[in-house]
């Protein structure tokens, strides 16, 4: 069959069909292997301890967007005003905030480390500047009451497990601290410190070395070594200020962990990274898959609303889908209108995908429209091979 | 961090400008240890891609804004680029790490002689302008509380002003004699521009040995 771009779709709508930006239907097969990595990803999630929580998709604006993760999703977040109690929505741009509500409020009496996931979707008013949907799923996973090394470490693995469960290959996780920068800066004026943080965004070592100051200096070593072992990192180490040194300790010794636990897992580091993690403190992280664009998962430690330190992962479901092959599809058997809707019911109870067939056509040509590798014509009968 | 085992079946791609930078920009690369297949050099090639010296290095031919777009979307994974592209852009997905200093001109605001002697800008709330590069002009004005209606143009901008398009133009000046010749005058400098090399920030971060050895090696072949 010959495909016309230029056809148009059938219907009297003017529009025909046309969807916001950043909003598009999934079909078949793509539809059913979302919610099937979705559900990869859940699973390993559970395999590690985490519970499940499902917070809606409209909250006030007030709790959303209000002190701890939420406060960075103001401007990305849509809102509605609701015709009950007068009072602004939001609809939610990221299930964290919502996560670290739950684990404040509901399960504040629950003893920590209290280990939840979350799957749903967010939408956004600006998309990412590589990925244009503004629709996304997001799954994820927080461990609320701790963001220590080890804390680091079982997130990363999580991520790592949960991505090639899903079926993604080759993945990389790059590591930051994404208040590095801020705390080299510290003491620096305005200006400098603008032309600085400027440089380090651009990765810009030309800027960066013309700059005569012990915080440049320290920001030429970190550039030059970022990318590089952990080995180049640690002599960095040794010529930085506390509490910056400590941030980079704490980068280094999550690498130190993770040695040998995901070996087809490569691992950059990047400390002066900041792009993306708003509120994020002491460490985060991004990972990326070949063929992928932009990172599929990232996260890192903060702080939530209610003041407990956490630390989380969250995986864009969406972006995964490129790098996904189809999906094994199940033969479909066509059960003939002849044959009977209990004869269908009993092969579906054993197993086998069915058709039903319509009344009055050709059953082998229907069959066949209807994608049917296997016929059964008769009650009595068998299934034969179309 | 076994970087070098994966980079066997790597190929990175290198987006080079057409036009006046690529011609300062080849020795650089030559020195680097990198120079493009024969057909690169032939006008009447008509292919936009070409393989190199190495074997897992590829190098494309694009218009300069093009550049940005290609290496932003990662499909380029290491580029040379104007600073003023890379201004205009301002992707968070491209690092520019190194200063090239080739290609070097500067970025201006110019207006009709006549009228810049008279005029007092401090007094107005709105001027359109006429740019290449729109992002950049309407961030300048905006800066000192101005602000600027930007007429996106390709190329002859030193026309605009006197058909009464715009009362300002925004466009890299080398010599400033294009502007002479049409009678306006340069009233302030944005920035100076070179040419940089720049990188795919998550390519950068997939294949970190391979592509920093790549910085290094250019880096010193501009010293």
């Amino acid at each position: 069959m010959t495909v016309d771009d230029s056809a148009p779709v059938s219907g009297s709508s003017p529009q025909q069909g046309l969807l916001p930006a950043g909003l598009s239907d999934l079909l078949h097969p793509q539809a059913a292997q979302d919610m099937k990595s979705t559900q990869n990803v859940m699973a390993c999630f559970a395999d590690f301890g985490y519970v499940q929580v499902k917070p809606p998709l409209v909250e006030f604006e007030e709790t959303l967007l209000g002190e701890g993760p939420g406060a960075s999703l103001a401007k990305s977040s849509f809102r509605l005003l609701d015709p009950v109690s007068h009072q602004m929505m939001a609809l939610r741009a990221d299930m964290t905030a919502q996560v670290a509500r739950i684990s404040g409020t509901r399960l504040a009496h629950m003893p920590r480390p209290l280990r939840l996931a979350y799957s749903g979707e967010v939408m956004r008013v600006v998309p990412d500047v590589l990925n244009p949907e503004r629709q996304l799923v997001q799954a994820g996973a927080e461990i609320i009451g701790r963001d220590d090394e080890q804390a680091a470490a079982e997130m990363i693995l999580l991520g790592a497990r949960a991505l090639n469960r899903a079926g993604i290959a080759g993945l990389t996780v790059d590591l930051g601290v994404p208040r590095l920068v801020n705390l080299l800066l510290e003491g620096i004026d305005d200006d400098a410190g603008a032309l600085l943080s400027d440089a380090v965004r651009n990765r810009d070592i030309t800027a960066l070395t013309a700059h005569d100051s012990a915080a440049s200096a320290h920001l030429v070593a970190l550039c030059t070594a970022s990318g590089g072992t952990a080995d180049s990192l640690a002599a960095v180490r040794a010529i930085l200020p506390q509490p910056a040194a400590d941030y980079l300790s704490v980068l280094l010794n999550v690498v130190e962990m993770l040695s040998g636990l995901i070996p087809d897992v490569a691992l950059t580091l990047d400390p002066l990274d900041s792009q993306g993690f708003d509120y994020h403190t002491s460490i985060s992280f991004s990972i990326f898959g070949q063929g992928l664009r932009g990172a599929v998962a990232r996260g890192g430690a903060y702080v939530t609303g209610y003041g407990e330190p956490a630390i989380g992962i969250s995986i864009y479901m969406d972006r995964l889908l490129r790098a996904l092959n189809a999906p094994d599809e199940l033969p479909r058997l066509y059960i003939s209108a002849e044959a009977g809707l209990a004869a269908g019911l009993s092969f579906a109870d054993r197993g086998r995908q069915v058709v039903f067939g319509s009344v009055g056509v050709n059953v082998d040509q229907e069959a066949l429209s209807l994608g049917c590798q296997f016929i059964l014509r008769h009650r009595d009968g068998a299934p034969e091979e179309l | 961090m076994d970087d070098m085992s994966q980079n066997n079946d790597v190929k990175l791609v290198l987006a080079l400008p057409k036009g006046r930078i690529l011609t300062q920009v080849l020795p650089v690369l030559a020195r680097a240890g990198l120079e493009p297949e024969a057909a690169f050099f032939d006008s009447d090639d008509r292919r936009l891609s070409f393989g190199t010296n190495h074997e897992n290095i590829d190098i494309i031919r694009v218009r300069s804004f093009d550049v940005a777009t290609f290496l932003a979307y990662g499909a380029a994974h290491i580029a040379i680029a104007g600073s003023d592209v890379l201004m205009e852009f301002d992707h968070p997905e491209i690092y520019a790490p190194v200063d090239l200093g080739i290609g070097a001109c500067r970025m201006v605001v110019a207006s009709e002689a006549h009228l810049a002697e008279t005029e007092d800008p401090r007094s107005w709330s709105h001027v359109r302008v006429a740019t290449k590069y729109p992002k950049v002009t309407a961030r300048h004005f905006a800066r000192r509380g101005v602000q600027a209606e930007c007429i996106k143009l390709n190329g002859a901008m030193e026309l605009a002003p006197s058909m009464g398009l715009c009362r300002r133009i925004v466009d890299l000046v080398e010599t400033g004699s294009t502007l002479i010749a049409n009678g306006l005058v340069e009233v302030e400098e944005i920035t100076t521009i070179t040419s940089r090399l720049a990188v795919n920030r998550a390519a950068w971060k997939q294949h970190p040995v391979l592509i920093n050895g790549w910085i290094e090696k250019i880096r010193q072949a501009i010293c």
